[in-house]
């Protein structure tokens, strides 16, 4: 087994893969130039990425490049299915709630800006208008979109297709949004660690991937304080505040990436509520949420469960 | 044979104090070092070379996503085991 590790988009991306060094060596070379190419695509932290530029020309008709146009697409099709949870025109709201520049870079005593006044509910995603013969997009005037989550999860996947043309079997973990193609040697599935959110060198699961992608959102990364309060950057699209949800983290297995991170996210807002029936029954998806005391819960092909230690897909 | 001894001790005996004499007398005359606690000869000393810093591990990480990369550091690693992968949210 071969593995090459570095940091991109402020995460950690690991590649492992099986097949002849120097096949795979090549693979890792061409998925690491994916990434790289991604993370000054889809960053929100500069004027002059993609994702900036779209921003800028929201009411207008704007050119994208295929891979900007394939995320897009993909964020437009789970918005419906889950209930709108999943809302990538968060951004305003993310900015008001203080995440305004790298995580890295803010303030962890709270003395970034102040937010708005009041919030930011976002518009509906799905106003986004497409077309996919000249590859325009045309943003409603007002509509700023972050696509962190999402993107992080496509360019798993397209890092993950990089090095499987080079090598028998592979995973690619972007920051923990992960894509497997083949068996690993000698093994029946990859496994795969749910960090326990509390406790982050823990693991509360292991999940064994044969296919597919996995991926997990959580309240327990990424936040700050603003003012005497503590954010996350998990916005709640019905209410345009972090979400406050009873769960700290939600796992979701699934056919692709973009799939998983954005049903995790609409899983973790929706919380015991809603989850099941926005995860539950879809094919090939299972969820696991860890609450504060550190409990699971779950579903897998619609049976739900409430204690697992082994989660296979 | 003791009349022999006696000579030989006599004939050593000389021969040691004719190579210490002999040393004594071409040190006496040879070239004297150059002084070492001399002030003046200082800037004679070649400087030391000065470093230039090593590049930081992992410049990217409290970096914007656009720093320049952290300079190639062999991380291609070939193990017989399977890895664990972990998700817990980015």
């Amino acid at each position: 087994m071969h593995f090459d590790h570095f940091r991109a988009m402020t995460t950690e991306i690991l590649f492992a893969a099986e097949g002849r060094p120097e096949h795979v060596r090549l693979g890792f070379r061409e998925a690491k130039a994916v990434i790289r190419n991604g993370e000054r695509r889809f960053t929100r932290f500069s004027p002059d990425s993609e994702l900036m530029q779209l921003n800028r020309s929201a009411g207008e008709w704007w050119q994208v490049s295929s891979e900007m146009f394939d995320v897009l697409e993909d964020a437009k099709t789970y918005v419906a299915p889950t209930d709108g949870l999943f809302n990538p025109a968060v951004l305003p709201a993310l900015v008001a709630s203080g995440y305004d520049r790298s995580i890295e870079l803010l303030p962890e005593d709270g003395s970034g800006p102040a937010g708005a006044a009041s919030p930011i509910v976002p518009p509906d995603f799905a106003q986004l208008e497409m077309d996919p013969d000249g590859h325009r997009v045309r943003l409603p005037r007002g509509m700023q979109i972050d696509l962190g989550g999402i993107a992080k999860g496509w360019l798993a996947t397209q890092a993950a297709e990089c090095i499987a043309a080079y090598a028998d079997s592979c995973a690619v973990s972007a920051g923990g949004d992960i894509t497997v193609i083949g068996l690993p040697k000698d093994a029946d599935g990859w496994s795969v660690g749910v960090e326990d959110p509390r406790e982050p060198d823990q693991d509360l699961a292991t999940l064994t991937v044969r296919s597919g992608s996995v991926a997990t959102s959580s309240v327990a990364k990424r936040k700050w304080r603003q003012g005497g309060e503590q954010r996350h950057h998990i916005i709640d699209p019905r209410t345009g505040h972090p979400a406050q949800s009873p769960w700290l983290s939600v796992t979701v297995v699934a056919p692709s990436a973009t799939e998983a991170e954005a049903f995790a996210k609409a899983c973790l807002i929706g919380g015991p509520q809603l989850a099941p029936q926005l995860a539950g029954g879809r094919p090939g998806m299972a969820y696991l949420a860890i609450d504060r005391t550190g409990h699971l819960q779950g579903s897998l092909h619609g049976q739900e469960f409430t204690h697992v230690a082994s989660l296979e897909n | 044979m003791k009349r022999m001894k006696s000579v030989l001790r006599l004939w050593m005996a000389s021969v040691s104090l004719g190579g210490f004499l002999g040393g004594w007398v071409l040190l006496a005359h040879a070239p004297k070092p150059a002084p070492t606690n001399s002030t003046s000869n200082n800037s004679a000393v070649a400087p030391m070379p000065t470093l230039t810093p090593l590049p930081p591990v992992n410049t990217d990480i409290g970096g914007s996503l656009f720093s320049q990369p952290a300079p190639s550091i062999p991380s291609f690693q070939s193990r017989s085991f399977l890895p664990m992968m972990r998700t817990g949210g980015s």
